[in-house]
């Protein structure tokens, strides 16, 4: 293997610098145009519930007990795959008449449990920031009615409801293009290195004695004009 | 085009006409054991600069009191008429065909002190023109006459008429363009030579590109101050 020095590398990457400008403008304004045109915003909001009612807590005298807590918990994630179940979203579909399968329904919309608590987050993403916040809503709603009608218990409660987002979440332009530059530079300076490996023509003096065993006798440079 | 090209007359100050002038001296020490009195310039494929090196290579001789002649045997491509601005209507191959006297077909540059011969009608058999024993003859002949006969041939690479010459001149140099030449055809080109028993001086690197970083090292320094 023959040894290139570091200051070689640099000026084998200086040489086709245009290459890297042209390549790195390209996937940015590319990536511009797709995120500004291209594909759909996508607006996000969620609900958050909780599973046990204040007046439960209330009622006793010695205020919360760890076993309710405890209890709770353990409905946390049964109530969690309730709402993911196929019964819920078929009925928000019904209800708010939307124009979608449950496949993707259910793509839209996405319950996690708040790890170590009794929460329920209910997040939707969708096209539209209106119908998104209503899509939440409604999705709570009939949780809890399907709660209420399912296990015969009314204890879950809504936390905070789902407000219209104010902005989309994606696609976010400025994270793109971004990423498209570093795209850009990292692909262009591959492809030089790729041309530089490619390139098997006598550059200097060193190739001339390396290649063909013969002595350089001279050395012209370029003329300004050719 | 000459102007330009003919950079050793033009900008003797230049960067440039420094390393004509460092290939003259680099020839004139190449070969101290037998008097060198013959050069081909010869390159693996076309537009390597051949003809530019030849005629500058004349030129700086020439400006070093020698008595030069600069031969046009290029009869695929001639362009020796155009770096001079002269006729092309008699050349070598009048002298070599017809029996033409040799200081009818060429010309006295008075500006470069040089004998130019330029290529004359390009005839049909360009080799066997070229490795006939008038040929052959033809150069000895000029060797006696001049302190140095340069000669301008097409590239090896591409057609023999460069390998055949080089078996009866002194010496060959072998042009290379800077990320132009192909090192396999290179090697092949020097092949051809030395497998007919031409030999090769060595190697002119052109057109290097000076202003990269890389080639600094390599750049020249003028001696004589600013080039303008």
């Amino acid at each position: 293997m023959e040894e290139i020095e570091l200051r070689e590398l640099f000026f084998i990457v200086w040489k086709k610098k245009w290459l890297i400008v042209l390549i790195t403008l390209i996937s940015i304004i590319a990536s511009a145009i797709i995120s500004f045109f291209i594909l759909p915003s996508e607006y996000e909001t969620y609900t958050t519930l909780m599973v046990g009612k204040s007046k439960e807590y209330s009622g006793m005298n010695q205020g919360i007990e760890y076993n309710d807590v405890l209890l709770n918990k353990q409905l946390v994630s049964t109530y969690g795959e309730l709402a993911k179940s196929r019964a819920v979203g078929q009925k928000v579909i019904e209800d708010l008449d939307l124009d979608m399968s449950h496949g993707a329904f259910s793509e839209k919309v996405n319950v996690s449990l708040v790890n170590d608590t009794e929460i329920i987050k209910i997040v939707v993403s969708h096209k539209d920031p209106e119908e998104t916040a209503i899509i939440a809503n409604k999705t709570a709603e009939v949780f809890m009615e399907e709660v209420k009608e399912k296990m015969k218990i009314d204890n879950v409660q809504v936390i905070d409801k789902a407000l219209v987002p104010e902005g989309p979440v994606s696609p976010k332009p400025m994270l793109n293009i971004a990423i498209a530059a570093v795209l850009g530079i990292m692909i262009s300076v591959f492809i030089i290195f790729i041309l530089e490996y490619l390139d098997n023509t006598i550059k200097t003096p060193n190739d001339v004695e390396k290649h063909l065993g013969l002595p350089v006798i001279g050395m012209i440079p370029k003329t300004a004009d050719k | 085009m000459s102007r330009y090209k003919i950079v050793t007359h033009y900008d003797p100050k230049s960067p440039i006409a420094e390393a004509y002038r460092t290939l003259r001296t680099n020839i004139q020490f190449s070969n101290f054991d037998k008097k060198l009195k013959s050069i081909v310039v010869t390159s693996a494929g076309p537009g390597e600069g051949k003809s530019t090196t030849a005629v500058n290579l004349a030129v700086s001789m020439a400006q070093d009191n020698k008595a030069i002649l600069l031969i046009d045997c290029d009869f695929r491509k001639p362009q020796m008429h155009k770096y001079f601005a002269t006729s092309n209507r008699a050349g070598v191959t009048n002298i070599i065909a017809e029996g033409m006297e040799q200081d009818l077909a060429s010309t006295h540059i008075k500006d470069f002190k040089l004998d130019v011969l330029p290529s004359g009608p390009i005839p049909p058999n360009p080799s066997e023109l070229l490795g006939s024993n008038r040929m052959k003859e033809f150069i000895e002949s000029m060797e006696n006459i001049y302190d140095m006969v340069i000669i301008d041939a097409p590239p090896v690479g591409v057609v023999t008429d460069a390998s055949i010459i080089s078996t009866y001149v002194g010496g060959v140099i072998l042009v290379c363009g800077s990320g132009q030449a192909h090192i396999e055809a290179s090697k092949h080109a020097k092949e051809l030579i030395t497998k007919v028993g031409g030999n090769i001086l060595g190697v002119v690197l052109n057109k290097i590109p000076m202003n990269e970083g890389r080639y600094a090292a390599y750049s020249y320094q003028s001696y004589y101050g600013d080039s303008k």
